[in-house]
């Protein structure tokens, strides 16, 4: 038992090893940069599976050729053989000369999908047909160059934990024209995307256990009036779009409210004390929603950061980091 | 895993290419097999459109071994090539049914390329294989369907990707083709034959040449070095019937038997003397699924696997299967064989006894009165067909008994072999030896490639007969009753019949006195020579010749590295090909002068933005340059006049606008 527990140590300390060279190769091969034009420095190019059952057939029909002494059929041998060799070439090319960009990413909460937005553009007359991004097995992408001169791909990745979340290298491959050659290469475009902690929803605070700054959540019915309208501008609430005159005009109004009086939130690390960290995260998570969903002014406090009471979504947004980075 | 699922474009393409990899193999296939592959693309068809599912296994299991077992009982268990197709076709067409991911449809279009490799067994000519590499196009295009993301909608894009392809990968063909050392069968297999000979048979049969002669099939061609004997002197000896039963002239068996045992070193033993002139020459054969070679006589072969047997005959070491190309020497001028031994007496003089008494008492009779002297009563044979009411026919009236007295005394019309027939027997009744030879008479000379076609109709037969002394000698009763079937042709004597090729009422070979209509036939079949010799017989033998011809000294090693070289520059130019950098936009005159124009004004000094307007341009320009004001303001005027407005409201046309730009462009 134990000979087999060294045997299997050694074997996986000796991938790791294999695995962290490659890497190490990868590295110093193809940059990590936000930006690069692909050349045959960065691409690899090997038959696929396909491929290699081409190459098969080619000898079977090459001694079909000499038993027979057809000279026909080699000399079909040695044209499908020159497709081959061809086709390598043509594979190469829809690759190469290929620009490749980061474009953006989008936060999201633990758990979700975090979407990664690759910029692909091409210059000149070459075309480019059916590259294939993939980053793991189950996130594939597929793109054509043929009229457009650019494109944008947008990857969803799984996500997991809360914080900065760096996916590493992504393949990007193609197998056009004729499936029988795989080029390739993996790119690292030195993307990274905010993780929100998961919000859990939980009413800790309105139970009654209040820390000590003493948050008064009871918000005051009617307070709000409906004082007029206004040109909506980027950040106002969805709530409070006039969706009728939308509906008439197809003009965006927001309506505007008077509030007797402002109630001001402060959701502080204390309030949740007994809990452990993350799930303290995950809470304030869920208040932070809840509140700008009812677009009121609140604050953050953390034992490492403090954010003044506010509102609107570039506030929300502020706040998810800071519990994202705490 | 997701199953990738079949796009669209791919499956139209893999149906497309499954009917067109089967048509070549059509002639050979049996019906319920031709029926089954369509009934297969039909059930596809209605599974992609959600009309039919794909059969169960219970289905599936029943159509394999169906499908195997009925192969198995049609083609006797014999495990032949054509067996082996028909198994392929099968499989390939049963594979249709369960082909429901990419992984199936890469199976099928590898089987694809495969069943058109076998199609080059049984399609050898230029126009065939032309057809076969469109069908493998197609099959190419199926696989860039496969590999396209998008339902691009159009097909023909991959068609012409794959003819792209296709053309580049023809020089790297070339190469490989030319120079790859070609090596010997590891294990000998032939294409069995599928019997239906074509050509002259071991016997003759009284139908059976009349039958060729309806033939426009090509025999053989013949090139020879310098040139050719007259027509009248090619007479192209394949066969030798020195066996009559009273129906049928046949081989003797023991000639046939004999076949072996005289190869053509013993020759200086068969007695033969060569006189002067001898003609060299190359014949290509079609396939008779028989073993004899033609050959004027007499002829002497330096090729091994060829024999020649004691009459004189060339016989190949197998039979002749595929189209077969040899060298000869023949001596027109000889005397062979001045003495006869016991045995071939004996079987030269044989006769059957019991019928045909009126043509031996003639036999018997006219030899006497001659004196016994074989050379009279040969011609005096030969006038009586001559004078006589004997007339040459392709259509004789049928003889079922006493053939040889009912045609000399009664019907008197037959062909070639009626008369070489008769006359044979007339000479073996007078005790002369003598034997019928079948064989070609002369042929049509291809003015283009200036060699000689020998159809089917051109099968003759004549007589030899031996005399002391003088040994065998060729005699043709049917010059004697019609001399222009020996000088000219048979097409002659038998259009005034009208029965030239009766039976093919479109053969090119009925118009052979429309000049043009030659010229193209003349044309067509020196193409189909050349490919033939050239490309279909560019064996061991052949490359070795043929490359001894340009490089000295050719040895494997020196073969691999010029082939390695040459394969080299190819993929250096088609890199060259791919990999240029064409200008995104052709620009035009009017486009070119603009950029030329901005250029100067940049080594002046004006910068220009990226996505500056000429206008924004022509701002900033005379800011800086106010001395040019005005041929800022022209030119640029004139560049947007002429590009953005319609021809009617330009103040100046577009030549007289070029001009006036060119002039205010020398000014800077």
């Amino acid at each position: 038992m134990n000979s087999i527990k060294f045997f299997t140590n050694i074997f996986i300390s000796f991938q790791t090893v294999i695995q962290n060279k490659t890497q190490q190769w990868l590295n110093k091969r193809v940059k990590t940069t936000p930006k690069i034009t692909l050349d045959q420095h960065k691409i690899f190019i090997f038959p696929t599976k396909e491929g290699f059952l081409f190459i098969f057939m080619l000898i079977a029909m090459f001694f079909g050729s000499v038993n027979y002494s057809n000279s026909l059929i080699m000399g079909f041998t040695f044209l499908l053989s020159g497709v081959f060799i061809i086709s390598i070439l043509h594979t190469f090319r829809n690759l190469s000369g290929l620009t490749i960009e980061a474009s953006r990413t989008q936060a999201c909460f633990a758990g979700e999908k975090a979407a990664f937005s690759i910029n692909m553009s091409r210059s000149g007359t070459r075309t480019y047909q059916a590259i294939i991004l993939c980053w793991g097995h189950n996130v594939t992408e597929r793109c054509d160059l043929i009229e457009d001169q650019e494109a944008t791909i947008t990857l969803l990745l799984p996500t997991y934990k809360r914080g900065w979340y760096r996916p590493g290298r992504f393949q990007i491959f193609t197998t056009f024209p004729l499936g029988l050659i795989q080029a390739w290469t993996w790119l690292d475009l030195d993307m990274q995307c905010l993780i929100y902690p998961k919000p859990i929803t939980n009413n800790f605070l309105q139970k009654g256990v209040t820390g000590q700054s003493g948050i008064n959540f009871s918000r005051e019915e009617g307070a709000d009036d409906f004082s007029g309208l206004k040109p909506y501008l980027p950040g106002d609430s969805l709530k409070h779009v006039h969706w009728k005159i939308l509906a008439r005009n197809d003009e965006l109004y927001s309506k505007t409210f008077v509030s007797s009086t402002q109630a001001i939130y402060t959701l502080t690390w204390q309030n949740f004390a007994p809990l452990n960290a993350e799930t303290r995260l995950s809470y304030l998570c869920h208040w932070i929603l809840k509140l700008s969903e009812q677009d009121c002014m609140f604050g953050l406090q953390l034992p490492n950061d403090k954010i003044t009471p506010n509102r609107g979504s570039r506030h929300k947004h502020q706040c998810l980091s800071a519990l994202a980075q705490y | 895993m997701q199953v990738a699922r079949i796009p669209r474009n791919s499956l139209i393409w893999i149906l497309a290419s499954h009917i067109a990899v089967i048509t070549p193999h059509l002639s050979y296939l049996s019906v319920w097999l031709i029926f089954t592959s369509l009934v297969c693309v039909v059930w596809r068809i209605m599974v992609f459109q959600s009309h039919w599912h794909f059969p169960g296994k219970i289905i599936r299991a029943i159509l394999v071994i169906g499908g195997g077992t009925a192969i198995l009982v049609q083609y006797n268990t014999q495990l032949g090539a054509e067996a082996g197709v028909a198994l392929l076709i099968m499989s390939f067409s049963l594979k249709l049914l369960e082909m429901k991911t990419k992984r199936d449809v890469y199976l099928q279009v590898l089987l694809a390329y495969f069943v058109v490799s076998v199609a080059f067994l049984f399609n050898k000519s230029m126009l065939e294989s032309a057809y076969l590499a469109f069908v493998s196009l197609i099959i190419t295009a199926t696989l860039i369907a496969l590999n396209q993301t998008l339902p691009h909608g159009k097909p023909w894009p991959n068609l012409k990707l794959a003819c792209v392809l296709f053309l580049q990968a023809c020089p790297i063909m070339l190469a490989l083709f030319i120079f790859f050392p070609r090596m010997p069968p590891i294990w000998a297999l032939e294409v069995s034959g599928n019997g239906t000979n074509t050509g002259l048979r071991n016997a003759m049969s009284p139908t059976d040449i009349a039958k060729l002669g309806q033939s426009s099939a090509l025999a053989f061609r013949a090139e020879f070095k310098g040139d050719p004997p007259q027509h009248k002197d090619l007479y192209w000896r394949a066969l030798v019937f020195s066996h009559f039963d009273g129906k049928i002239w046949s081989a003797s068996k023991t000639a046939a038997s004999s076949i072996n045992s005289y190869p053509y070193i013993k020759q200086k033993k068969m007695d033969i003397n060569y006189i002067d002139h001898s003609y060299e020459y190359k014949v290509l054969i079609e396939p008779t699924h028989q073993r004899y070679l033609v050959a004027l006589d007499i002829p002497v072969v330096p090729f091994s696997g060829i024999s020649m047997t004691e009459d004189f005959r060339l016989v190949y070491h197998e039979p002749i299967d595929e189209p077969l190309q040899y060298k000869v020497t023949s001596f027109l001028n000889h005397t062979v064989q001045t003495e006869l031994s016991e045995w071939q007496r004996f079987k030269d003089l044989q006769l059957p006894y019991t019928e045909n008494e009126r043509a031996t008492a003639l036999a018997k009779q006219w030899f006497e009165e001659s004196d016994g002297d074989a050379e009279i009563f040969i011609n005096r044979v030969l006038n009586w067909i001559n004078q006589d009411t004997f007339s040459y026919t392709l259509k004789p009236p049928k003889l079922n008994s006493n053939i040889v007295d009912r045609f000399l005394f009664d019907t008197k019309k037959g062909y070639c072999a009626h008369y070489a027939g008769a006359f044979v027997y007339l000479m073996r009744a007078a005790g002369i030896p003598a034997r019928v030879v079948g064989g070609y008479l002369g042929g049509e000379i291809n003015q283009i490639g200036q060699y000689i076609l020998v159809h089917q109709f051109e099968a003759h037969a004549w007589a030899e007969v031996w005399l002391p002394e003088r040994g065998w000698i060729r005699v043709d009763p049917t010059a004697s009753v019609a001399p222009e079937r020996i000088l000219d042709s048979v097409e002659g004597i038998l259009r005034q019949e009208g029965s030239f090729l009766a039976n093919q009422p479109f053969s090119p070979l009925r118009f052979r006195n429309n000049t043009f209509i030659n010229i193209i036939r003349h044309s067509a079949d020196y193409i189909n020579y050349s490919w033939d010799r050239h490309v279909v017989g560019y064996d061991g033998q052949y490359q070795r010749d043929f490359l001894e011809k340009y490089f000295s000294a050719i040895t494997p090693e020196r073969m691999a590295v010029l082939m390695m070289a040459l394969l080299g520059l190819i993929l250096l130019a088609v890199t060259f090909i791919l990999f240029r950098i064409k200008p995104s936009v052709n620009l035009t005159e009017m486009d070119k002068l603009y950029r030329s124009f901005y250029t100067r004004l940049q080594k002046l000094g004006v910068h220009r933005n990226t996505g500056e307007t000429p206008l924004q341009f022509q701002v900033s320009a005379i800011n800086q340059l106010p001395q040019y004001r005005s041929h800022i303001e022209v030119i640029t005027k004139l560049y947007i006049e002429q590009q953005y407005l319609p021809k009617n409201l330009r103040t100046l046309s577009s030549q007289k606008a070029i001009q006036e730009i060119k002039q205010r462009l020398k000014l800077f």
